[in-house]
C-alpha cells in the first residue's frame, strides 16, 4: 500500500472492471471503477479489487495470495492478458474483463 | 495439396498424399469435413451423389488421422438414415416421469418450443442463474454457444462431460506438470510405453486414428509396449507384457516402481529435479516449504557455496536433493527426501502382495523403464538439443475410477517426473500446451514458482489445475465444488446431493437443463434410481436429440439436431476456441472445420441459431456475444456487435479471419477443409522451455486439509481428508477388502471397446452388428478359474448382483482377465423405446456402481468403480 504522502505525487489512470457471470454475483455489482497509480499492472489491479470488492469475491476469484485465479480469464481492451505480459501487464487505462471460465472435463 | 500457410517455409506442398479438398464432378461430391462419432473429430471426406451419402473415407490432409477412420465413424452413414431419428420438435404430455414410462410425446411447431424455453430461460436468468444446468458433451459449436453461458449469466453448472470417471484427475494434474489439457506420448520417439487403465496407441484415446499405426510403427522399431490393466483388452493383445492389476492397487503399483527407481538403483534425472521441479525445496517438521522472512519464497540449500536462497536467486547453481539443513532455527530436508520415503515404504515384495504383479516382474520393469530413459541423453531437433527420454507411462480412465484416485494418478505421473520424461523427446505430452501461433499462449510460473497458468489458452476453457486451489468454503452448489478446492469438476455428486440438500445447505433449486444429445443418463453416474429420481426434480429439461435415448425419456422437450453430415462447426478437432490444435511432437499444427455434407431433413434447424433465438427472447444475447467475442478471440472488424444478429456462417466466418487473417474466411475453409503451419521446435517440446517447476511434492495439500477441516467441522460432517498428503500413498478401496474377506466373488471393472462409443453405440445396426459377430462385446468376461468355481461354462447366462442392482448377462469364459473381476465391455444394456436394436442386449456398467459418498475420492470427486460383485449360474 502507498502513503497518502506518496499518493500525492502520483498520477493515477482509471480503469473500468467489468465482472461477467458468477464474479458480478461475488462482487455485488457488474461494473467497478477503480483508481490505480500510474505503472499499475494486473496483479496490482487484482488485489485492489480484493479489498473493494469483499471478502465473497476475494476468495471465490482470487488466490490466497491475492492474484487471480487461473480460471478467472483478464481481457484487457479485449486482449487476452496471455497474450500480454499476463499479471505484469502495465495498465494504461481503459476497460478491463473478468470472465469466470467453466472446466472442461472430457468425454 | 495441403498449404502450409505458416512457418519459414510457407509454400504449397504435399504433407501425406493428395485428395483433400473438395471435389465436385458432374456425378458426385467429396465434401471435406469432420466425424463426430467420438469425442476425436477425425477429419472426413463424405462422397454424395444426388443428395445420397457414398462414402465416407479420411482427409489425408489433416494430421489429425492422416487419412484414416475407424469403425464407429463409418457408421455415421446409418445413423444419419436411422428410422428412429428425431427430426421434428416434441413435447411431453405424460407428466409422469421414470425408466420404462412412456412420455407420450407430441410433435410441436419450433416457435412454441423456443417460446417454452425462452421464457423459461428468462425467468432463471432473472431469478438466480444457479437454477440453470447445462450438460453439453459433444464436440461440436453447440457446446460453445451453451458453454458461453457460464461466464455471460453465471450458472455455475456446466457439465462438459459425460462419464463420472473422466476428466476426474488428468487435466488438473497435466496443468501443473505439462501445462496443456489432457496427455499423449511422443510415439516418434518413444522407446518404452506402459499402459496403464488406458489403450493408447491400440484402441482409445484422442487422435487414436493417427496414434494407432505411429504405435505399430513405434512397436516395429522396437519400442517395448506393457499394459498393466485388470483386462487383457485390445490393448494387451498388441503389448509386449500384459501385467493383470487387482483393481484399486495403481498407486501400490507406482510407489513400488518409484521405491525401486529412487531407492534401489538410484536412476532418476537430478539436474531436472534440481532445476525444473520443486525437490529441492526445503521443508521443515510440519511439511511445509520453509520460507525467506523478507519475501515469502521457498528456500533451497545451495551445495556450491553453501548458502541457503530462495528459488529464483540468480546465484542458485547446485540445489541440494539430499540431507539436512539447519534453516530459521529449525532442521530442513529437500522434498525430494519425503519422496523418497515414502517410496520405501513400497518394496516389491508388499506391492505383489497388495496388486498380485510379482516383485520380481516390477523389478524387471522398473530397472527397464529407468534404462530406456536415457537420463542425460539430448537429441537434435531443428538445429535445437532437446532432452531425450523416450520413455512414459500413460494412465487414465483406470486410475481415475477409483475412492483414492488422486493417489492412484500421482503416484504414475510421478514415475515419469522423477525421469524427467514430460514434454520432451520421446516422453509424454499434454496436449495444447504451447502456441506461437495464431495466438501466443504459453504456460507459465505463478506462486512458489510452480507451473500454474496456461497462458491466453484459458479463454474460453477454465484452467482448472491442482495448484494453487481454490478456497474452501460451505457449499452453495449442488455438486459441492467448494469443499474440493483442486478437483476439476464434481458434478457426479449432484444426485448425491439431490437425497439430502439440506445436509450441504443448498438453497436453490434446478428449474432448467438443457442437454446435448449424449446419454447421461445411462453413462453420466452410477445407481440409475438415483440419477432418474434428479431428473424428475427439475421443472423443465430440454433435449438436444437424433434419437430417443435413456435421457431423453426424462425430457420435457425434444429439439433435432443435424447429424455430423449435416452439421457446421468451425472447430472440427479442437476443444478450446482460441487456439490451434496438434499431436505431441508433430511439425504441423492444423485446424479442420465440420460442414454440411447434405441438407438436414425439413422441420431440423441449426442448434446454434436455435439457442441464439432462445439468448434474444431472454434478454442475454448481448452478454452472449461479449463472452463469445473474447473466448474465440474475435478482433474488429470482426467482433459479433451487441443488437445485430448473425447466422452461423457468419460466425464462423468472423472467428475464422480473426485468427487466421482476412484470406481464410469460412468459404476457404469450406473448400479446403484443413489448414495446415508449421511448428517452431519449443512448441514441438515445450517441456523445458516452459518457465515455470513442476511440484513432485504437493505442499499447498497440507494448508487445503486444514482448510477443509475447519470447514467440516463446522458443517458438522465427517469425511476422513487423511488423502490430502503432499506426496502418494495407497489406500484400498471398498471392494478390495470386500475381496480380501471373501464377501463377494469379484469386482466389476469396465473396459473400453475400440467399434463402440458413448450414445453412439450399439444402437447403430453397423455397430450393432460388429458387437454381435465379436462376442466379448455384449458378453461379461470372467475368468476361467472363477468360472470353474462357481460352476459357469463359455456362453452361460449369469447372474451379477451389486449392491443397488441385479442383472443377467451372458458369460464369456477367458484366461484374459484377472481371476478376481468381471469386465463389462462398453455402453450397452439401454431401455429406452425409441432405440429398439439396442433393448435388453449387453449390461450398463454405470447402472450396478454403487452410489453414495463413501464411493467419492476425497480430493478428486471420483466415483469409485469397482463394482462388489456376486456372481452365479442364472
Amino acid at each position: 500500500m502507498i502513503s497518502a504522502e506518496e499518493a500525492g505525487d502520483m498520477n493515477f489512470i482509471a480503469v473500468k472492471v467489468v465482472m461477467m457471470g458468477e464474479l458480478k454475483r461475488w462482487a455485488g455489482e457488474r461494473e467497478v471503477e477503480v483508481e490505480l497509480p500510474d505503472g499499475s499492472t494486473i496483479q496490482m489491479l487484482a488485489e485492489k479489487l480484493g479489498v473493494m470488492c469483499g471478502e465473497t469475491f476475494a476468495r471465490n476469484a482470487l488466490t490466497r495470495k491475492g492474484a487471480f485465479q487461473p480460471h478467472v480469464a483478464v481481457f484487457i481492451d479485449g486482449v487476452h492478458m496471455g497474450e500480454l505480459e499476463s499479471a505484469q501487464t502495465i495498465l494504461r487505462g481503459g476497460r478491463v474483463e473478468l470472465m469466470l471460465l467453466p472446466s472442461y472435463e472430457g468425454g | 495439396m495441403v498449404t502450409i500457410v505458416k512457418g519459414r517455409d510457407a509454400y504449397t506442398h504435399t504433407v501425406h498424399r493428395p485428395g483433400g479438398q473438395r471435389h465436385e464432378t458432374a456425378s458426385s461430391d467429396w465434401v471435406p469435413t469432420t466425424c463426430r462419432m467420438c469425442l476425436v473429430g477425425c477429419a472426413v471426406l463424405v462422397q454424395v451423389e444426388d443428395g445420397k451419402v457414398l462414402n465416407v473415407i479420411g482427409n489425408p490432409d489433416s494430421p489429425k488421422n492422416q487419412g484414416r477412420m475407424c469403425a464407429k465413424g463409418k457408421s455415421g452413414i446409418i445413423n444419419h438414415y436411422n428410422p428412429n431419428r428425431v427430426t421434428r420438435p416434441l413435447k411431453r404430455t405424460n407428466p409422469e416421469k421414470g425408466i420404462g414410462i412412456d412420455p407420450k410425446w407430441q410433435e410441436i411447431a419450433w416457435e412454441e418450443a423456443i417460446e417454452i424455453i425462452s421464457g423459461k430461460m428468462r425467468k432463471v436468468c432473472q431469478e438466480d442463474p444457479r437454477k440453470l444446468y447445462l450438460q453439453l458433451w459433444g464436440g461440436n459449436d453447440l457446446r460453445t454457444w451453451l458453454g458461453a453461458l457460464g461466464p455471460a449469466v453465471g450458472t455455475p453448472y456446466i457439465q462438459t462431460g459425460v462419464s463420472p470417471t473422466c476428466g476426474k484427475t488428468i487435466h488438473s494434474i497435466q496443468h501443473i506438470t505439462a501445462g496443456g489439457f489432457h496427455t499423449e506420448p511422443d510415439f516418434a520417439h518413444c522407446n518404452y510405453l506402459i499402459d496403464c487403465g488406458t489403450q493408447m496407441g491400440v484402441a482409445t484415446r484422442e487422435a487414436f486414428n493417427r496414434l494407432v499405426p505411429e504405435c505399430a510403427k513405434a512397436r516395429e522399431r522396437g519400442m517395448k509396449l506393457v499394459v498393466v490393466d485388470p483386462v487383457g483388452n485390445n490393448a494387451a493383445a498388441k503389448a509386449d507384457e500384459w501385467l493383470p492389476i487387482r483393481p484399486g492397487t495403481d498407486a501400490a503399483f507406482g510407489l513400488g516402481m518409484l521405491n525401486v527407481l529412487l531407492n534401489e538403483i538410484k536412476i532418476y534425472d537430478a539436474e531436472f529435479l534440481k532445476h525444473h521441479t520443486n525437490a529441492a525445496y526445503l521443508l521443515g517438521a510440519n511439511g511445509k516449504y520453509v520460507r525467506d522472512t523478507a519475501t515469502g519464497k521457498p528456500l533451497l540449500h545451495d551445495l556450491s557455496d553453501g548458502r541457503v536462497k530462495t528459488y529464483d536467486d540468480p546465484t542458485l547453481k547446485e540445489p541440494a536433493l539430499e540431507g539436512e539443513y539447519r534453516v530459521q532455527d529449525q532442521e530442513a530436508r529437500p522434498a525430494f527426501v519425503l519422496l523418497k520415503a515414502r517410496a520405501a515404504e513400497y518394496p516389491a515384495e508388499r506391492v505383489e502382495a497388495i496388486t498380485s504383479i510379482p516383485a520380481k516382474t516390477i523389478r524387471r520393469m522398473a530397472r527397464e523403464f529407468g534404462e530406456a530413459a536415457q537420463v542425460g541423453a539430448t537429441l537434435k531437433i531443428d538445429g535445437v538439443d532437446v532432452p531425450y527420454r523416450p520413455v512414459n507411462v500413460e494412465w487414465m480412465r483406470g486410475p481415475q475410477g477409483h475412492k483414492h484416485a488422486w493417489h492412484h494418478s500421482w503416484s504414475l505421473t510421478l514415475m515419469n517426473l522423477v525421469v524427467g520424461a514430460v514434454g520432451v523427446v520421446g516422453s509424454g505430452h499434454a496436449t495444447d500446451v504451447a502456441h506461437n501461433w495464431p495466438v501466443r499462449s504459453w504456460p507459465e510460473a505463478g506462486e512458489d514458482g510452480m507451473l500454474q497458468n496456461r497462458g491466453s489458452a484459458g479463454r474460453a476453457v477454465g484452467n482448472l489445475g491442482a495448484f494453487p486451489g481454490r478456497a474452501v468454503t460451505a457449499p452453495g452448489r449442488w455438486d459441492l465444488f467448494e469443499l474440493f478446492p483442486v478437483a476439476r469438476h464434481t458434478r457426479t455428486l449432484v444426485p448425491e446431493v439431490f437425497k439430502d440438500p439440506g445436509k450441504y445447505g443448498i438453497d436453490h433449486k434446478i428449474e432448467l437443463l438443457i442437454h446435448t444429445p449424449a446419454n447421461y443418463v445411462m453413462g453420466g453416474w452410477g445407481d440409475t434410481k438415483a440419477v432418474v429420481d434428479w431428473y424428475k426434480s427439475i421443472d423443465l429439461v430440454v433435449g438436444f436429440a437424433l434419437e430417443i435415448h435413456e435421457t431423453h425419456e426424462l425430457d420435457d422437450i425434444v429439439l433435432p439436431v443435424p447429424t455430423y453430415l449435416e452439421a457446421n462447426a468451425f472447430h472440427g478437432s479442437h476443444v478450446d476456441a482460441g487456439t490451434g490444435d496438434a499431436l505431441a511432437g508433430d511439425h504441423v499444427g492444423f485446424h479442420h472445420i465440420q460442414q454440411a455434407a447434405l441438407k438436414p431433413p425439413e422441420g431440423v434447424r441449426s442448434p446454434v441459431e436455435v439457442m441464439m433465438e432462445i439468448y434474444h427472447r431472454a434478454g442475454i444475447l448481448d452478454d452472449v456475444y461479449l463472452v463469445a467475442n473474447r473466448s474465440m478471440g474475435l478482433k474488429p472488424p470482426y467482433l459479433l456487435e451487441a443488437g445485430k444478429r448473425y447466422t452461423e456462417a457468419e460466425i464462423f466466418d468472423r472467428h475464422a479471419k480473426s485468427l487466421y487473417g482476412e484470406e481464410h474466411g469460412w468459404d476457404w475453409f469450406k473448400k479446403n477443409g484443413v489448414l495446415v503451419h508449421e511448428r517452431d521446435v519449443e512448441e514441438r517440446y515445450p517441456g523445458r522451455f516452459i518457465k515455470a517447476r513442476i511440484p513432485i511434492y504437493l505442499e499447498h495439500f497440507i494448508g487445503l486439509r486444514e482448510e477443509l477441516q475447519t470447514v467440516l467441522t463446522a458443517m458438522g460432517l465427517d469425511w476422513d481428508l487423511s488423502d490430502y498428503e503432499p506426496v502418494p500413498n495407497w489406500r484400498p478401496c471398498d471392494s478390495f477388502e470386500q475381496i480380501r474377506r471373501g464377501e463377494i466373488d469379484a469386482i466389476g471393472v469396465s473396459y473400453k471397446l475400440p467399434y463402440a462409443y458413448g450414445a453412439h453405440g450399439n444402437a447403430n445396426a453397423w455397430i450393432n452388428e460388429l458387437c454381435q459377430k465379436l462376442p466379448y462385446s455384449y458378453g461379461v468376461l470372467i475368468n476361467t478359474k472363477l468360472a470353474e468355481r462357481k460352476g459357469i461354462k463359455d456362453g452361460d447366462t449369469i447372474r451379477l448382483e451389486s449392491p443397488v442392482k441385479s442383472v443377467k448377462a451372458v458369460a464369456r469364459v477367458t484366461e484374459c482377465i484377472h481371476p478376481e473381476v468381471i469386465g463389462i465391455a462398453g455402453n450397452a444394456g439401454h431401455w429406452a423405446r425409441g432405440k429398439p436394436l439396442s433393448t435388453g442386449i449387453g449390461v450398463n456398467f454405470n447402472g450396478l456402481l454403487p452410489f453414495d459418498m463413501s464411493k467419492f475420492d476425497v480430493i478428486s470427486s471420483a466415483l469409485d468403480h469397482c463394482i462388489p460383485l456376486k456372481v452365479y449360474k442364472a
